[in-house]
Formats: structure tokens, C-alpha cells, sequence
């Protein structure tokens, strides 16, 4: 199996495609295109909502183009005195988690799915049961612990729950449970032990894996808003999603331009670090030459 | 030498991750309320009658029917277009790879709240799917009032901002698929639709069974959709058995809304089995 | 691979929460927060830190300023938070006894709060009860006990469209009868509806309640033990809310979320709509100044057999039981509720003022609408204050959907929202 290390090449690039193949991907292209536009309907809508004033965002009927303009909603968005804070506070957290998930979930994924030790198989189930027990379900549990160990409004109360995650842990294990043994059993002939084994031979093969978990786990911690709501006692430790509800969400009123601008001041960073990272989340696996 | 890779791990998982779990499972079997959150030990032990109670309550079956239809429809849904784009943007085409992978990729990263506001335009009586239905000569329903379009439309909705993921792993997923196999199988005179099936679907069950249990776990936790669109109305249409337990932890019923939300992880322990057992079986 | 771990690991754990719950429950009433000694009058002291949501959270500093300048020793903390979810914040805070000193609280949410015990009964003599508006005062009050301090209130008045209204040679309705020819004159005029009713979602009950308080229904009995909606007053009320439907002057498909209305309302195609004093700003940032200006008429409520009774909600400060300045924090509360801090907090939010005698001078005392919804507010009752209110709430908002939807009549509405009430109970214990 690891000696297959072909790359992959579309089926009928090799051969000139006759003409029948053409009109297909032509129809493919169109479909495609089609498709890729119904999905980003709704995302031009907020980006394009997001430079209208409030009255023109809930016109009725409503329309794709602003008529005026205007960058107010950014304006109004950016003045808060602490934007800069809670973005800070917002990549901080979701960074820290990152680095967690990366490093503590594959040690813990190695071992499951190469080391044999007492209780392994202990361990691996309650990561399965874990990984279906909703959130709201923990949550107040969670909560008055966190808050016992005195760690409300401060980073680690915020960061130490997210640390690690059972969905990291078991991504991490199945995927280097595919690592064919030869490749383990062979860095430790050489002499290399547990460790060397871990940072020389399977961190480098885990490269999708990772980007995949940085990714999830990003996403997950950059969109946290009920978890920073409850453990921020004040607004130094706010995070971006709780600013925004703060500015946006009233008792009895939403302010929809704020709202938008808010919505693409965050979602504008995980798009960009999905454009930075796809080519491993999604190529890494083939090139691996495993599976 | 093992458990120093997992101790880490495990220090943190037991602290925030199983510790939270029995507190609340034993929530479950009593009658905590929010009157009691000073003094969590003066509490009666019920034993199952929270859950007893859980399926007497007609919402809450409710709940359970509807999560089973948002599932049942959802996932198979999210799964198929999920691995056609994979398959087309893998083998079909050659341009613009990127573009559309990001593009398709974008649902999954927009925020909830604002996505709601776009979708409740959307879905509108006169907004734009019904303005596109009507171009083709269909008259729209008032989809999010009317209690038999309230849930496809949540699901339409649901697959939109879903199906990114899934497709990213079944991408990662046919790339390992060598395409000499493939082309092997096409010189020996197997369409192309023959040999996707006989050779890159049963090679994708692994990644096939990941996202599987990826989207059993999100799907039967459905919860944002009617939070931020429908309240779970109309007539309770939408209301999920997430739904319902953060209902009643809003009321205070923490033993009832624990128990609901061990029904709910009863239920996804039970889809991930069957999933286990039907894409593991023949590997 | 994980079947019979999975299911040992569950039994272990409920083996646990045997072990963990096998404490049962005293008899004493652990709800109550208990009343602490008076507050002297001495200047107050110390870090105050207090959570105030929204706009109030972001604008109460600049109020605070003039506490401190009052009070040199004493400094003011003011966290914002958002309304989003506050009451899980909240309650997650009384639940680890990891709380500030005080908190703004929305009048709904009070009991809510008031019977977990985290939070302290309003001293003895703090401040005047008749100072401000009675309805108010009405929903601090839990449990016979006081937990809160009115801040702001706000009430709901009739809100159409005055060019319509005009054109059509129609004034505002002043009684039931006079709804309907009003609102079909308004149809006639262009309107699809004629007015906006919430129909089912989560806070309907406030707009409903108000039709069955002026039929002249009670909701709970005397010594509010027991919810009593299954009255010939309550079914009145109701059945009037349902003839609007029947009458098609009301879409069955009231608004699902905020901000929904205010376009269709600015558009002209739903001419009146009830709500409560923020509406001015919402239907200025839809429609323009010159829109409310020239087209926005406010009227109190058509009166039914009993009244003209309108919902009344009210921001209250209440102090947590495990506050470290509980000293300092009554005594911001205090001056809080005093006239002229009032009237600057009018002033600085536009928020309306809970004590009566603030209405007396300056801006607010010559402003038309506000004397609109000033009279509304004498009369203007919150819901019933219960441990279980918000629950059953619910159970309203569900059978009022399905009345708005034709789906059930008034009196099996009525049945089954006394019968689920009854079982839900009040959840009070005395």
C-alpha cells in the first residue's frame, strides 16, 4: 500500500477527449457555475447588506444592490473603543485552541491508535461517548467548575475547556490508525523511540489531519458566543461574537446594518485562512501515499 | 510511555469533559430546578421520571418525530451533493478548482445570526426563491409560516451551510483513489458511472462512514436553525429535541431538559452503531 | 469496537450519580432570598460592579459619572452585556455564586431569577413604592417579597399610519367596536392588514393578555396560588383577539422576528401595529425622520368592556445575595431611582422614567407622544409574577397560535391553557 505514491490525474486528460466529453464538461461547468452562485447568493447578500444604511437592508421589496453606499456600518462598528481588544481577545482564544487540539489531540490519537496500553480501549470509548453529548447539556455543570476553580473572566477560563476535544482526538486516532505499521515498526528499528517515532514519522504524515482539526476547531471557537458571554464578567475578556451582540442585538430591536458588518468582520479571517490552508486540508491525504 | 502521550489529554478531558457529563446525568434523575442551583445536593432522587414524563409531554414526541424527519432527509441530502461536487470538482473539471472549492466551501464559515436574517429574506412569501419558483411557473408556498414547508425549508437551509465539510473529506477522500485503478477499469470497458461504482465508492467507505457519523452528530443535534428562524413554530413544527431541552433549561427544569438531552445522545449512539456496523461490515 | 465499553462507561457513570444524589431535599425553602439589614444614608463606598445590557450597558457609565461625584469614595464598574442570552448568563452566575454586586433585569425575567434565591430582597425603606408607576412595582413583587427597583418603563400604545388614517377621514379607535371600521377604512386605503398581531411567537402572550385584562380578566386568584385563565372575562378577551382573524383585518401569520414588521409597515401594506416606545427609533432608522414626522400617529389603546389595560415592562435593578458591596450597590439603586437621576437618564437613553413625579419637567412633560404613552402607563399591568410564568408562557404562546390559525376555538384554547397552567403550577413557595 505505500508504495502507491501515484498522483492523481483526471481520467481523461491523458487521451485528447472527443467530442461527446466536451459537451459534457461544458454542461459540468454550467451546473457547476449555477450551483456556486445559489450557494453564494446568500453571502453576497450579507456583503453587499453590510454597505447599506439599516433602512435599505429591511426595504420591502428588497434589493441586491445598495442604492447609496455607504461604509457608516463599518464606521460605527470600528469606533467602539475596544474592536481592536476583542479581536485580539477572539484570535487569542481561538489560536490558543488550535495549538491544543494540534499538539495534545494527536499525542493522544498516536497513542490510541499505535501504542497498546492498559485501558486503551476504555479511553477510546469515552471518547466516542463524548463526542455525542451536546453542549447545552454541560453547560451550567461546566460552568460552576470553571468558576470553583476560579477561572471565570480570565483567558484560561475561557481557552482550558476547548483545549481539547473529543471530535480532535478521534480524528487524530483514525487517521494515524491508517498509517500502515511498517512505517511506526521501521522508525523504531532504527532506534528511534515513542517520541522520535511521533515528531519525526507521524506528525509530518498528519499534515491534513491537522489542517483539518485547525480548521474545525478555528471555526468552532472563532463562532463560540454562548461560552464567552457567560465566562466574560467584564468586557476586557469579551470576544468578537459577544461584541457584536452587544452593538447589534437590543431588547426589542435588531440593528441589521451593524449586524452585517459585524457578520463580515468575522467571517472575512476564516475565509482567508481557509484560502491559506485548503491545499493541505484537502491534498495532504493523496500525497501521504497512504490508504 | 503511552499514557505520557494521553496524559495531557486525559487531564483536560476528565476535568471539562467527563466530570461536566455526570453532573448533568445525574441531574437527570432528579428533580433539580433552577430553585436549587444554591444547594445541588438537597434534591429529590426520581429516578426515570423525568423520562417518563419526557414522552408524556405530546411536544416532546413532537420533537423526536421532527428530528428523525430532519435527519432521515437531511443527511442522505447533504451526503449525495456533498460527494457529486467532491467527484466533479475532483475528476470533471480542470479550471478554476480553487475558486470552487472556496466558493462551495463559504456556507460553512458565515456566521448564524446573519445567515438567518439573508434566509428569512429568502424564504419570504414574495422573496427571491419564491420570485425564482415563479419564473418557472411554480407558485411558492409561504414557506416559513405554513407547518409542512417550515421543516424542507430549514433542511434546504441546514444542507447549505453543511455540506462544505463533507465535501472537503470526500474530496481528501478520492484523491487518495490512484486513478490508474480507474483507468484500468475503463480500458476493460467499464462506463464511467461502472467503475465509480465498483471501485471509488467502495474505496471512499472509510471516509464514507467519517462523514457519516460527522453529520449524525450535528444533524441530530439540530438546533440553530429553528432557534434563529422559527422559534419551532409554526404550530411546533420545527421544534427539535435540542430545541426542547434548551427550552427547558430556559424554564428551569434542569432534571427534565437533562434528560431530554441524554434521549437525544441515547439516539446518536444508536444511529453511529448502525453506521459502524453498515460501512464497516464489508471493509 | 466500542459497544460494551460504551455501555459499561454509562452504567459507571449513572453508579455515580446514584451515589452523588442520594442526599434529598430539606424542607426549608431555599428559594428565598432573604431581606438584609437597611441601607444607612451615608455616601457609599468601594467598587460597585454592576451588569447593565444593550444600550443601557454602554450608555450608564455617563450616569454613574454623577453618582461618583456624589459619592467620591465610591467607583462605579459597569459591564455591557448583550440582551442575547442574558438570562443564561445570569443564571449560570447565581448557579457558581461568581456574580458582580448588581444587575439590570428585564421585569419578565425577575421571578425567574428571584427564585433560584440568588438574589438579595430590596431592604426594608430603600426607596418609596408609590413613587413610581403601580405596574412596576407590581411585577418586583415575588413570592411577597420584593427583588427588584424600578428603573425605566415602557408600555404599549396603537401605532398607524396617521396619512392613512387621514385620507380615509378616520381617528383612532377609542373602543373595541371602533377597531373595526378603523381598520377595514385603512384596507380600503391600500393596506393589506389593517393591523399586526403577534401570532405564536415566543412573547405573544403580551399582546394577547392585554385583550383579556380589558374584558376585565384576572389571570391568577387572590393569594396568586392558582392561574385562572378559564374565566368568562379571559374568554372575551380572547375570542375579540380571534375576530380579528375572522374579520381578515389581522394576518394569521404575525411576525416570527424582530424587525420584521417595521419595512411592511413603512411600505403601507400593514397600516397600525401595537408596540412600546422604542418603536419611534426602529421606524425612524426604517422610514426616515420625515416618516414618523408625517406619518406615524400614536394612540393609546382601544378600550374593551373593563379598560383600556396595556402590558407594562419595566427594567429593574437587583442585587445578588453573594455581592461584596451590597452596601454600595442599594445605595447606587437608590439614587438611581431618584427624580432628577431619572430625568438625566431620560435625558442620556431616552428610556422612561419609572418614577412619576420625573415626568413633571423638562422635554418629557411637553412631548405629545410621550403624554400618549404617559396615560397609557397608569393603567398598564405586567404579567402574573410566578416562578412558572415563563413556562407557561409557552404553553400560551402555542394555543394562541393556534386560535390566530383557526386551528383551535377560543374556549379549547382557554381549556387547554388552564388545564397545562394547572399542572405546571406556579411554582411559588409560601
Amino acid at each position: 500500500m505505500a508504495t502507491m505514491t501515484a498522483r492523481t490525474v483526471p481520467a481523461d486528460r491523458a487521451a485528447g477527449a472527443p467530442r461527446s466529453t466536451r459537451t459534457a464538461r461544458t454542461l459540468l461547468y454550467g451546473t457547476l457555475i449555477l450551483g456556486l452562485l445559489a450557494t453564494l447568493a446568500p453571502f453576497a447578500w450579507m456583503f453587499l447588506g453590510s454597505v447599506k444604511p439599516t433602512g435599505e437592508i429591511v426595504a420591502h421589496p428588497s434589493t441586491w444592490l445598495p442604492d447609496s453606499p455607504t461604509l457608516v456600518n463599518f464606521d460605527r462598528l470600528l469606533s467602539k473603543q475596544n474592536f481592536g481588544l476583542y479581536f485580539f481577545n477572539s484570535s487569542l482564544v481561538a489560536m490558543a485552541c488550535v495549538m491544543g487540539n494540534l499538539l495534545f489531540c494527536s499525542m493522544a490519537g498516536y497513542a490510541l491508535a499505535k501504542i497498546e496500553f492498559a485501558g486503551k480501549r476504555v479511553l477510546f470509548s469515552l471518547v466516542l461517548t463524548m463526542l455525542i453529548i451536546p453542549g447545552v447539556t454541560t453547560f451550567v455543570p461546566l460552568f460552576v467548575l470553571v468558576s470553583n476553580m476560579g477561572l471565570s473572566n480570565s483567558y484560561l477560563g475561557l481557552i482550558l475547556p476547548f483545549l481539547v476535544t473529543p471530535l480532535g482526538v478521534f480524528l487524530m486516532r483514525q487517521f494515524v490508525h491508517d498509517i500502515p505499521d511498517s512505517l511506526v515498526e521501521a522508525a523504531r528499528l532504527d532506534g528511534a523511540g515513542e517520541v522520535r517515532t511521533f515528531l519525526s514519522v507521524i506528525l509530518p504524515l498528519c499534515r491534513p489531519a491537522l489542517a483539518t482539526l485547525a480548521i474545525l476547531t478555528f471555526l468552532a471557537q472563532w463562532n463560540n458566543f454562548l461560552w464567552p458571554l457567560v465566562v466574560a464578567q467584564t468586557e476586557e475578556h469579551y470576544t468578537l461574537p459577544v461584541a457584536l451582540a452587544l452593538f447589534s442585538v437590543g431588547a426589542n430591536g435588531t440593528n441589521y446594518g451593524l449586524l452585517l458588518a459585524g457578520a463580515v468582520t468575522v467571517v472575512t479571517p476564516i475565509i482567508l485562512l481557509f484560502l491559506v490552508l485548503q491545499k493541505h486540508f484537502i491534498q495532504g491525504i493523496a500525497n501521504t501515499g497512504i490508504k | 510511555m503511552a499514557w505520557g502521550f494521553c496524559s495531557p489529554f486525559v487531564a483536560l478531558f476528565a476535568t471539562f469533559g467527563v466530570w461536566p457529563v455526570f453532573s448533568s446525568l445525574s441531574m437527570s434523575v432528579t428533580d433539580i430546578t433552577s430553585r436549587d442551583v444554591r444547594t445541588p445536593f438537597s434534591v429529590n432522587f426520581v429516578g426515570l421520571d423525568n423520562y417518563s414524563a419526557l414522552f408524556a409531554d405530546p411536544t416532546f414526541v413532537r420533537a423526536v418525530l421532527n428530528t428523525l424527519y430532519f435527519v432521515a432527509v437531511g443527511i442522505p441530502l447533504t451526503m449525495v451533493i456533498a460527494l457529486a461536487l467532491a467527484v466533479a470538482l475532483n475528476s470533471g473539471i480542470r479550471r478554476a478548482k480553487a475558486l470552487f472549492r472556496v466558493g462551495y466551501f463559504a456556507p460553512v464559515v458565515t456566521s448564524i445570526v446573519a445567515v438567518a436574517v439573508v434566509w428569512r429574506y429568502l424564504y419570504k412569501p414574495d422573496g427571491m426563491i419564491n420570485s425564482a419558483l415563479a419564473a418557472i411557473g411554480i407558485h411558492g408556498p409561504d414557506w416559513l409560516n405554513d407547518p409542512h414547508w417550515s421543516m424542507p425549508a430549514l433542511i434546504l437551509m441546514a444542507v447549505w451551510r453543511h455540506f462544505g465539510i463533507p465535501m472537503v473529506i470526500f474530496l481528501a477522500g478520492l484523491q487518495s483513489v490512484p486513478a490508474e485503478l480507474h483507468e484500468a477499469a475503463r480500458m476493460d470497458g467499464a462506463t464511467r458511472w461502472r467503475a465509480f461504482r465498483s471501485i471509488t465508492l467502495p474505496l471512499l467507505r472509510p471516509t464514507t462512514l467519517i462523514v457519516a457519523i460527522l453529520l449524525s452528530i450535528s444533524y441530530l443535534q439540530f438546533f440553530e436553525e429553528p432557534f434563529v428562524m422559527t422559534s419551532g413554530g409554526p404550530l411546533d413544527s420545527t421544534v427539535s429535541i435540542s430545541y426542547y431541552a434548551y427550552r427547558q433549561f430556559g424554564f428551569g427544569n434542569y432534571g427534565l431538559a437533562s434528560a431530554a438531552s441524554y434521549v437525544l445522545v441515547t439516539a446518536i449512539a444508536l444511529l453511529s452503531f448502525v453506521q459502524f456496523r453498515i460501512f464497516r461490515a464489508k471493509v | 469496537m466500542f459497544r460494551p465499553q460504551a455501555v459499561r462507561t454509562l452504567v459507571v457513570g449513572l453508579a455515580a450519580a446514584l451515589l452523588l444524589t442520594g442526599c434529598g431535599r430539606t424542607d426549608s425553602k431555599q428559594g428565598q432570598g432573604s431581606a438584609g439589614a437597611p441601607i444607612d444614608s451615608s455616601p457609599a463606598t468601594g467598587d460597585i460592579a454592576v451588569w447593565a445590557m444593550g444600550t443601557e450597558g454602554e450608555l450608564l457609565p455617563k450616569l454613574a459619572a454623577r453618582f461618583e461625584k456624589a459619592n467620591p469614595d465610591a467607583r462605579v464598574k459597569v459591564t455591557a452585556v448583550p440582551w442575547q442570552d442574558y438570562g443564561k448568563k445570569v443564571e449560570t452566575a447565581i448557579a457558581s455564586g461568581d456574580t458582580p454586586d448588581a444587575t439590570l433585569v428585564g421585569s419578565a425575567d425577575l421571578a425567574t431569577f428571584a427564585t433560584t434565591g440568588g438574589l438579595e430582597q430590596v431592604p426594608p425603606k430603600l426607596v418609596d413604592d408609590s413613587a413610581f408607576y403601580p405596574g412596576a412595582v407590581q411585577s418586583s413583587a415575588f413570592e411577597g417579597a420584593r427583588y427588584g427597583v424600578p428603573w425605566y418603563v415602557e408600555t404599549r400604545c396603537l401605532f398607524y399610519r396617521k396619512d392613512m388614517a387621514r385620507a380615509a377621514g378616520m381617528s383612532p379607535p377609542k373602543t373595541w367596536d371602533d377597531y373595526r371600521p378603523f381598520l377595514k377604512a385603512l384596507q380600503k386605503e391600500g393596506a393589506k392588514w389593517g393591523l399586526s398581531l403577534p401570532t405564536g411567537a415566543a412573547q405573544s402572550w403580551q399582546s394577547v393578555l392585554p385583550f383579556m385584562w380589558q374584558a376585565g380578566a384576572r389571570l391568577m386568584n387572590e393569594n396568586k396560588s392558582e392561574f385562572t385563565f378559564d374565566t368568562p372575562e379571559a374568554l372575551t378577551g380572547l375570542r375579540f383577539y380571534q375576530s380579528f382573524f375572522a374579520s381578515k383585518t389581522v394576518s394569521p401569520n404575525g411576525p416570527v422576528s424582530l424587525g420584521e414588521i417595521e419595512p411592511e409597515f413603512v411600505a403601507g401594506s400593514t397600516a397600525a401595529l401595537i408596540s412600546g416606545p422604542w418603536e419611534q427609533g426602529l421606524l425612524k432608522s426604517a422610514g426616515g425622520a420625515s416618516f414618523v414626522d408625517d406619518k406615524v400617529g400614536i394612540a393609546p389603546l382601544p378600550a374593551g368592556p373593563a379598560s383600556n389595560a396595556s402590558y407594562v415592562g419595566s427594567g429593574q435593578w437587583a442585587v445578588f445575595q453573594n455581592a461584596e458591596n451590597r452596601e454600595g450597590a442599594w445605595k447606587f439603586i437608590r439614587w438611581m431611582a431618584r427624580p432628577d437621576s431619572q430625568t438625566a437618564w431620560y435625558e442620556l437613553s431616552g428610556d422612561l422614567p419609572a418614577v412619576q413625579s420625573a415626568w413633571n419637567a423638562g422635554k418629557i412633560a411637553t412631548d405629545p407622544a410621550l403624554a400618549v404613552f404617559r396615560s397609557q402607563l397608569k393603567t398598564a399591568q405586567p404579567g402574573p409574577t410566578a416562578a412558572r410564568w415563563k413556562q407557561v408562557t409557552a404553553v400560551f404562546d402555542a394555543e394562541i397560535e393556534k386560535v390566530a390559525k383557526g386551528v383551535s376555538s377560543p374556549e379549547e384554547a382557554l381549556h387547554r391553557i388552564q388545564a397545562k397552567a394547572s399542572t405546571i403550577g406556579t411554582g411559588d413557595q409560601r
